[in-house]
């Protein structure tokens, strides 16, 4: 890569409940960020030449990648659509991260127990009105919370936007309900809230998005993004997938390999990989590796059992590069190659 | 941003101060441009379209035709402002456009919208007693309305319609569904489709059926999904179970009963002491009475699951009836029953009207599906559609909304129908138009003999020629060989004058100028 050709920035959040998960995700990825100090606000990832990451307000990512001062950025995806420009400079590369997943919700007194859908809430607004009132709904994300109000027929509403604890709003009265993030629902039980049947607004995790423009511009830069976004999707498609091996006796490797084969959805991304052990005994066994989907893994074991299989030992796989990045490939179509 | 080249505002490490807002003072532009910085190309907004010569030539031919057409059933033509109170587009429409509203707050502090449609505007001026008082009214506009569609679809139309205000007879319904289709007649379109619905007939069967007003509106406003079929109606049913129309989750049917049968007093008691004390704020701004009234009123009047099941199946079957006028008024008797015959009443008085209307080439076709998303609307529907327009999107579509008025704050009810065409897609229905007659030119010989090429352009404009002055510095010849076939007028510098056009070479003076036809040719 040419010096001329610049480095790809990387922005990552410096506060918040994303650094930590951030900073472990690229590390899991085999991307792991050296900072040379803890103040600093870039640092190198030494595994990938040509990356800078830059440390930036959470808030702040979606408008430097949009911006221009970053080429790629983790963001989560609730603070994404809240804040990117439609028909603006970014776009998402892969969206779902895996990690800080939360859900935006509408919220409501426990105590209303009229209310427990949206259409409840649409209803409660045209009362309020005929009472004089307005529905208050509090929240740090207007354009969502009002894009989803209009949507589900609520046309009557105020918006009190606030970046406070939010959760008190409706016990102090400044609003009615509020539109806010919800990961485990301790936080608005223990102020007597509870959330909808159907008020989910977005359901989020984290997100890598990536400004058009820049990574099209300049074939170094999108060369370090391919580098950074195969080593994510390898790391993301390795987590769907587990290594399973068993030693099996028969008599051939072919028949041992037709056995496995039996059953096709446990015998492997391409097939069973079968290989001859040569025990002390005499005995003729073979080894059998497969890789198999981690929802599988149960039925991969009966399956080895049933067919004559001993002990049966299920590893972690750490990357898989399929044949061609799909992320990679995706980006490239968006961005018009 | 566009890129810039390769040595602009993209280049490496100076990237950060290099790439220049918009929002930068026009001094600090001024200094970035002297350095020969590449600035950022401005780019129209998402949805929005720019429209070049023949393309503003061919939707103002659409407006001005069909102005003059509603002109000739005696709409006139009224102007409302563009911009509005939101209130007024939330009260009229449903959700869904209201989320498709361009609004703002603007300085004064108000909850402003630029106009989606023309009706409420409209209507409200009628209200304010700002259009006259004189009734029946017949009122027409044309102009840009704004909606906040999907990325893709166009934010920025023009809608020529027409208003009748204060007539509640069949002959005014049959009068606005023949001008949407010999509107399109008038331009030379057709093949064109005229689909009719009605919710008066909907409503008349959901109402024979004994269901509430609530889960009245609940049926007319899923008439869409209903048409999706098994699948859409499965969803629907899962929608009127949310909302607590069908009763079947948290035993809530159960305690319906039992609050049902008891008097209101007791009724209370009885809902206050199941739920229990709450702590007080622990309702918020509602006090905890409000909250136990709303409950039972949510228990009291849910409808009769059984009756909602079968108004369920007999409104998916009337959203899926659609075909040629007779068939589906046969089949609508039928399937109403015992109401059948009120409930088709309208629309085979409506059939029989519209037959006093010559609609040849038109195809007229029933479709009691047909709800047009908004929820205004009271008695027939109409859409257009042609097989010219991709997608099958409309061209146009009203219909009746007699409640509108009262909705809206006038003090009586004031019968209320209309329609509005779509003025681009019927545009694109038609072939670009070219300019009728390309406006000569006038150049002078030189610098000298610009004060006489002025004299020269004048003269002939006074004549009634449209002219264009060379002013772009070009010589005689360099105009000559890119103006092909228009009228050129050299002017010399002793301020004589001669004319070369594809006629060759002749004197200005003695050339008269042609009259410009007065109106263009139809088209098609």
């Amino acid at each position: 890569m040419m010096a001329a050709d610049g480095v790809l920035k990387l922005a990552v959040p410096s506060d918040g409940e994303m650094h930590e998960p951030t900073l472990g995700f690229l590390r899991q990825c085999g991307m792991p960020v050296a900072r040379s100090s803890a103040r600093g606000y870039t640092a190198i990832i030494p595994a990938v030449e040509d990356v800078t990451v830059l440390f930036q307000r959470a808030a702040d990512i979606t408008s430097k990648v949009e911006e221009g001062s970053a080429h790629l950025g983790v963001v989560g995806m609730d603070r994404y659509m809240e804040t990117s420009r439609e028909g603006g400079e970014s776009l998402v590369i892969i969206e779902d991260l895996g990690f800080s997943r939360c859900e935006l919700a509408i919220a409501v007194p426990d105590s209303w127990v009229d209310v427990t859908s949206v259409a409840d809430l649409a209803d409660l607004a045209v009362e309020f009105r005929g009472s004089g009132r307005e529905l208050r709904v509090a929240t740090k994300y207007p354009r969502m919370v009002q894009r989803f109000m209009y949507q589900h027929g609520i046309n009557y509403f105020m918006l009190v936007v606030s970046s406070g604890t939010l959760e008190a709003a409706p016990t102090m009265g400044y609003a009615d309900i509020i539109g806010d993030l919800v990961s485990t629902g301790i936080t608005l039980r223990e102020n007597r809230l509870k959330t909808l049947e159907d008020g989910t607004i977005l359901s989020s995790q984290a997100c890598l998005i990536g400004n058009r423009t820049l990574l099209g511009a300049h074939p170094g830069q999108l060369e370090a993004a391919r580098a950074v976004v195969e080593r994510i999707e390898a790391y993301l498609s390795a987590g769907e997938y587990r290594r399973v091996t068993v030693n099996v006796r028969g008599d051939s490797r072919e028949a041992v390999a037709a056995q496995v084969l039996e059953r096709p959805e446990v015998a492997g991304l391409h097939g069973p990989t079968v290989s001859q052990v040569f025990g002390p005994d005499g005995a003729r066994w073979f080894s059998v590796t497969v890789f198999v989907d981690k929802d599988r893994v149960m039925d991969a074991v009966d399956h080895f059992r049933a067919i004559g299989g001993s002990t049966v030992t299920v590893s972690q796989v750490n990357y898989i590069f399929h044949s061609r990045s799909q992320a990679y490939d995706a980006l490239l179509r968006a961005l018009g190659r | 941003m566009i890129p810039a080249t390769p040595s602009g505002v993209n280049g490496g490490k100076h990237q950060p101060e290099a790439r220049l807002k918009l929002t930068m003072p026009y001094c600090t532009i001024r200094r970035a441009l002297r350095r020969g910085r590449v600035l950022d190309a401005i780019r129209r907004l998402a949805g929005m379209q720019d429209q070049p010569p023949e393309v503003w030539a061919r939707l103002h031919y659409v407006e001005d035709e069909l102005r003059r057409f509603l002109a000739g059933y005696g709409y006139q033509p009224v102007a409302t402002s563009l911009l509005e109170e939101t209130e007024l587009f939330l009260r009229k429409s449903g959700g869904e456009l209201a989320a498709r509203l361009y609004g703002f707050t603007d300085p004064g502090g108000r909850r402003v919208s630029l106009r989606p449609e023309f009706t409420s505007s409209v209507v409200r001026a009628f209200i304010e007693g700002a259009l006259g008082r004189v009734l029946p009214m017949r009122l027409q506009y044309a102009g840009p309305v704004f909606r906040y569609e999907q990325a893709g679809g166009h934010r920025q139309f023009t809608q020529v319609g027409a208003e009748l205000l204060g007539a509640a007879t069949t002959g005014a319904d049959v009068e606005v569904l023949a001008l949407a289709c010999h509107g399109l007649a008038h331009l030379g379109i057709t093949g064109h489709r005229l689909t009719i619905g009605h919710l008066g007939a909907v409503t008349h069967l959901l109402e024979g059926l004994g269901l509430s007003q609530r889960a009245q509106v609940f049926m007319l406003a899923n008439l869409p999904e209903l048409k999706r079929g098994a699948e859409g109606t499965a969803a629907v049913r899962r929608r009127a179970a949310e909302v607590g129309l069908l009763r079947e989750r948290d035993g809530g049917h159960a305690l319906s009963r039992l609050v049902g049968g008891l008097p209101d007093e007791e009724a209370v008691e009885l809902v206050q002491a199941l739920l229990g004390g709450t702590a007080p704020g622990a309702t918020g701004r509602r006090t905890h009475e409000e909250v136990v009234a709303r409950y039972l009123g949510k228990l009291r009047g849910s409808d009769d699951p059984a009756r909602v099941e079968r108004a369920l199946e007999l409104a998916a079957a009337l959203a899926n009836l659609e075909g040629p006028p007779e068939r589906v008024i046969r089949d609508m008797r039928q399937m109403g029953g015992e109401y059948g015959p009120a409930a088709v009443e309208p629309l085979e008085r409506l059939m029989d009207a519209l037959g006093a209307y010559d609609l040849a080439g038109v195809e007229v076709w029933l479709d009691l599906g047909l709800a047009r998303g908004i929820a205004y609307y009271t008695g027939f529907v109409l859409e257009v559609t042609h097989p010219g327009v991709p997608g099958g999107r409309s061209l146009g579509g009203g219909g009746r909304y007699d409640g509108l008025v009262k909705a809206l704050g006038g003090k009586s009810d004031v019968p209320t129908l209309g329609f509005a065409f779509n003025a681009e897609r019927v545009a694109e229905l038609l072939a670009p138009r070219q300019r009728v007659e390309p406006p000569a030119i006038v150049v002078p010989e030189g610098a000298d003999a610009m004060a006489a090429a002025v004299r020269v352009a004048d003269s002939l404009r006074q004549q009634g020629t449209a002219v264009e002055l060379e002013v772009a510095g070009r010589s005689p010849e360099e105009v000559l060989r890119a103006a092909s076939g228009r009228r050129v007028v050299v002017v010399h510098p002793d301020g004589t004058a001669t004319e070369q056009g594809s006629e060759g070479r002749r004197s200005a003076k003695a050339a008269r100028p042609k009259q410009a036809e007065e109106r263009p040719r139809r088209m098609r």
